[in-house]
């Protein structure tokens, strides 16, 4: 009988050492739907330890995807509530209104991927251990929206004019929402890591101020060729560095289903 | 994920249940068995404790779940179902809700003469769970259930082979990597001593979404970070019993093939080269020793315990983390502690590596005085203490009249560690505790219970008191406070509980009002944080 196991055993052990191993490719092909930008919403807190390796992920993926990689990082939460070395706080009540909206996720590091719900999840909440392939499936998907953001700010009194234009490239059948983020770049403040509380960590993608409704306007698209444009004015807090503004601006769906169509980003700078 | 939720699988179902009724009335000899577990919670916000910010507090302000279990016995057949039930609930996510019903369980087993047939979702594991273990454990939200065919053979009276392939249960779907084991066990009488010794072999292959996102995760890594991950991965294990006298060894040895697993504090490196720390891939092989030496004599017992852990996170696939998608169970090395403030701070296994001991003297003194003596010490494998306790309980009483259980325990927990939070000391505890249980007659009962912690670590000192009034064997009334008493912001702060349980006829009623301290706990590199609770719960068991 011991004979039978042991044969048993041996034969797993050869099919098991037959695999064909998978192979690693870093080049990313973004010839295909050129035009299709990924917004990533990640859930945050100076005093989660593991955010900035998460961080990391995002900017290693960013350094591969460039303008087609979209970045919020918002403070939000029990994980968000500042140390006393911090210099500011980077959660306010629209970043905890965000959280509400998109949802509590399990765990911090967490995202959502243009606020799908994939294929057999059950919520739009993503492991930091599966942002790769979920940005890669969006970015394999066209997009019907085109988004263009044009930007005009007064140094003197910190009013940032914007315009924004969508067009709609295929006909849409569903009521589409314009939402416009402000987001600061490159900001010193203290952070948790696995070992120290870091007082220099660079900050990246912080969610400052959510200029249209939580929910977004209405784009009242639904015709392909049609585009229409939106103008907003906001007032910038004159502690923000504007040469690390920028302005995001995404369409999604509302509702049961937040599904982000497409999403655009500008600097200040530019 | 596959869903199972598919109508063949209902109308099986559907069947099994049909046909159990059906044959239970048209066949005296079969039994139909079954039991009730539902747990209501109606949530009152108190952003004063942190009561506040879920779905619950904010607008649905009630949860439940409910697990509904019927089993039927007859020609050899045995037949389960279970219907789940889970409506706003913060059970799997305590921040979130989650709501969803259906059949959370079936399976059907047969023996054929020597051969055991189980198909559906079946529970098991392999010598401790070290390699293998799917179980459940409603109070963590772990239902872990193989959902596939599992075939026992008794090779001979004292042995048995059994194998096993199926997909694990995610909820009300299906994880889609394949698993499948084999396992030999046996029992050999040598005289005086006895041995159960056992062998088995775990293998879970990843499926293609798994590993795509392996592959793509591992991209966008540097390329001394990268390696390249293995579809199949092997767990083997070797154990045994052995009885001799009033001394039961127990020995467990298992090792682990290659497996990305991820490492909540590996180290990487990014594209400007800087070092990275915090959740990486890494694919090693892992390995686990666990012994434990019983001694039981009359008034006497003695437990030794060792533990040596190394990149023993099995999972179903390397994405998943806090307790979803276990594939095995590692005996956890510290006091399973009852009351409140000695589980205040408990150590959670460190999956990629710790080795600890622990040691339990229990002795009877006269035949009113027990004394116990436990130590338990966790260190990782780098020699950094995580866990340290000391405990010495006695219990005087004298029978059917009173019990008197009067305790001390000194804890010392790398907050560091088990919670991620940089920076801060180990806690150090130390926590008398009494216990006084006055039986009055026949029926009637006063119980009361206080513990002190003290401690100038966290959120400080803590004083927990409770009082219990019994008529039994119906009633059961209860009232408790703990209280905090340290310098660190919290003080002042009450956390009451009052509540009732009523028994009868095979049902058991609880009301309570509850407040809860809030807590923070981690594994695998994600840290989940429970907030307090504040509000009413209501449990109902049945058993019919």
């Amino acid at each position: 009988m011991n004979r039978i196991g042991f044969i048993l055993i041996t034969v797993i052990l050869i099919i098991g050492c037959t695999e064909i191993p998978p192979t690693l490719n870093r080049s990313v092909d973004l010839s295909t739907n050129a035009a299709r930008k990924v917004l990533v919403e990640e859930y945050t807190g100076v005093r989660c330890g593991n955010c900035p390796a998460g961080t990391a992920l995002l900017q290693s993926l960013k350094e591969d995807l460039g303008d087609k990689l979209v970045v919020v990082s918002f403070h939000a939460g029990f994980f968000a509530k500042p140390y006393p070395s911090s210099t500011q706080d980077f959660k306010t009540t629209e970043t905890e209104a965000l959280q509400s909206l998109l949802g509590e996720p399990l765990g911090y590091p967490a995202a959502t991927i243009n606020r799908k719900i994939f294929d057999n999840d059950a919520s739009r909440i993503i492991n930091a251990s599966d942002w790769a392939i979920r940005i890669q499936q969006e970015l394999e998907i066209p997009s019907p929206f085109m988004l263009e953001n044009n930007l005009q700010v007064n140094l003197q009194t910190n009013q940032l004019n914007i315009q924004i234009t969508a067009t709609l490239l295929q006909d849409l059948s569903q009521d589409a929402f314009l939402s416009v983020f402000v987001l600061e770049d490159n900001i010193v403040n203290a952070q948790a890591t696995p070992d120290m509380i870091k007082d220099d960590y660079l900050h990246r993608h912080i969610l400052r101020k959510i200029i249209t409704p939580l929910n977004g306007q209405p784009v009242n698209l639904n015709s392909s060729g049609t585009s229409r444009s939106f103008t907003f004015t906001t007032q910038l807090d004159p502690l923000w560095k504007s040469e690390d503004l920028s302005i995001i601006s995404f369409i999604h769906e509302n509702g049961e289903r937040l599904e982000v169509f497409q999403v655009e980003e500008k600097l200040l700078s530019e | 994920m596959s869903h199972p939720h598919n109508i063949p699988v209902r109308l099986l179902s559907s069947i099994i249940v049909c046909l159990a009724f059906l044959t239970a009335q048209v066949n005296a000899q079969g039994s139909l068995a079954g039991n009730l577990e539902t747990r209501a919670q109606f949530f009152i916000r108190d952003s004063t404790i942190g009561a506040a910010n879920t779905p619950q507090y904010d607008h649905q302000l009630y949860g439940s779940e409910s697990w509904l279990s019927l089993l039927y016995n007859n020609w050899g057949f045995t037949i389960g179902i279970r219907f789940d039930l889970f409506h706003q609930s913060n059970l799997f996510n305590p921040q979130g809700s989650y709501s969803d019903q259906g059949i959370g369980r079936w399976f059907i087993e047969k023996k054929i003469a020597k051969l055991n047939i189980a198909a559906g979702y079946i529970y098991d594991q392999i010598g401790t769970g070290i390699i293998f273990r799917s179980y459940e454990e409603r109070a963590l939200g772990i239902d872990n259930a193989l959902t596939g065919l599992k075939l026992a053979y008794n090779i001979h009276p004292n042995w048995t082979l059994k194998g096993f392939t199926g997909k694990q249960k995610n909820r009300f779907a299906l994880y889609n990597p394949i698993i499948k084991g084999f396992s030999l066990d046996g029992y050999v009488s040598l005289g005086k001593i006895s041995i159960t010794p056992g062998v088995g072999i775990t293998n879970r292959t990843l499926d293609d979404p798994s590993m795509n996102s392996l592959i793509a995760t591992l991209n966008t890594y540097e390329k001394p970070d990268q390696f390249i991950p293995k579809y199949n991965t092997y767990a083997y294990t070797v154990f045994n019993t052995l009885y001799a006298g009033s001394f039961t060894w127990y020995i467990e040895t298992a090792a682990k093939s290659k497996d990305a697993m991820n490492d909540p504090v590996g180290t990487r490196i990014d594209g400007s080269g800087n070092e990275v720390k915090g959740n990486t891939f890494i694919q090693k092989r892992g390995s686990v020793l666990y012994s434990s030496l019983n001694y039981a004599a009359k008034g006497l017992g003695i437990s030794l315990e060792v533990k040596r852990t190394r990149n023993f996170t099995f999972r179903v696939r390397p994405q998943v983390s806090l307790n979803d998608g276990l594939l095995n169970f590692l005996p956890p090395m510290t006091r399973q502690n009852s009351y409140r403030l000695t589980t205040l701070y408990t150590a959670a296994t460190q999956e990629l590596g710790e080795q600890a001991i622990q040691f339990e003297f229990r002795k009877k003194i006269s035949e009113r005085w027990k004394t116990t003596f436990h130590v338990s010490y966790v260190e990782n494998l780098e020699g950094d203490k995580l866990y340290n306790e000391w405990l010495w309980e006695n219990l005087i009483a004298k029978e059917r009249v009173w019990r008197l259980v009067l305790g001390i325990q000194l804890q010392n927990y790398n907050q560091q560690i088990y919670e991620l939070k940089p920076g801060v000391p180990s806690i150090r505890t130390i926590t008398p505790y009494l216990e006084y249980l006055r039986t009055y007659s026949q029926n009637k009962s006063i119980r009361f219970e206080t513990q002190l912690m003290i401690t100038d670590e966290d959120r400080g000192s803590w004083v927990h008191a409770l009082l219990e009034l019994g008529w039994a064997p119906r009633w059961l009334v209860t009232f408790s406070n703990m209280y905090n008493i340290g310098k660190n912001g919290d003080s002042g702060a009450h956390y009451y509980t009052a509540g009732c349980v009523y028994q009868v006829a095979g049902n058991r009623f609880n009301l309570s009002y509850v407040r809860q301290v809030e807590g923070i706990v981690c594994a695998g590199g994600i840290c989940r944080f429970e907030p307090a609770f504040n509000g009413m719960k209501l449990g109902i068991i049945s058993n019919f």
